[in-house]
């Protein structure tokens, strides 16, 4: 059980971005939490991926529902966010979990995340992944697939101590 | 022109932040992730195509009488 959660860093978006990374993450925490809320400038709500010290062969299963079914699937894509047809000023509640992030093994991370719009679908997006790294995670980006997140989108790192 | 994507960089230990242009190789990539996003956008669609035709034909035959497929009466909700 985490027995504290500190904010290391955070990101407001001012104007649109394709990607965000936090480098030189502290070395003095036992997991990560990267919380966003975002949205994108496009028209679909598919569209993120994480990068864990830049490594982009994650070797991930996700879990992908609609409200009205649910897929299974084999990728990189973690993030689903509001896109640019959703509810004005709306944004999508995400979080990315790096657990044991200073050890020397495979690092391994799980993303939940769902949309928020004023309208009678809903879609939640699940994933947990294995980044071939063994090495301390010093950075980790989250991008936008082919797309970018618009501007008041928020990105907050935190670390956790375990009891 | 397209526009090139830019990256926002966040240093914890500074606090600095830096905004930057994609680099060449991080484009690829983009392009990569970009590709599989547009597969899941189109199973998404024929997903939901699939559904609404279900549905309407669930409702059609409702109404007429008929018996509906398993599929058809998975579609309503109960």
């Amino acid at each position: 059980m985490p027995n504290t959660m500190t904010l290391i860093a955070s990101q407001t978006l001012s104007t649109t971005a394709a990607s965000i990374t936090f480098s030189s993450i502290p070395q003095t925490y036992t997991d990560l939490k990267l919380i966003l809320s975002a949205r994108l400038s496009g028209s679909s709500n598919v569209g993120g991926t994480i990068q864990i010290n830049g490594v982009t062969s994650n070797a991930q299963r996700v879990i992908f529902g609609t409200g009205s079914a649910v897929n299974s699937e084999q990728n990189n894509l973690t993030g689903i966010h509001n896109s640019n047809t959703y509810t004005t000023n709306t944004f999508s509640n995400s979080e990315i979990y790096v657990s044991n992030y200073t050890s020397s093994n495979n690092k391994n991370y799980h993303y939940e995340g769902t949309t928020e719009n004023n309208a009678t679908a809903s879609y939640i997006g699940m994933a947990a992944g294995v980044v071939n790294t063994t090495s301390p995670v010093t950075s980790i980006t989250t991008l936008a697939a082919g797309d970018t997140y618009t501007a008041n989108s928020t990105f907050y790192l935190y670390g956790i101590v375990k009891q | 022109m397209t526009d090139t994507p830019m990256a926002i960089e966040v240093n914890c230990k500074t606090g600095a932040v830096v905004e930057r242009p994609f680099t060449a190789e991080e484009i690829a990539q983009r392009k990569i992730d970009a590709a599989a996003a547009e597969v899941r956008r189109a199973e998404e669609a024929a997903a939901a195509e699939t559904l609404a035709a279900l549905k309407a034909s669930a409702k059609a035959k409702l109404i007429a009488g008929q018996p509906l497929t398993e599929e058809e009466a998975a579609t309503i909700v109960l």
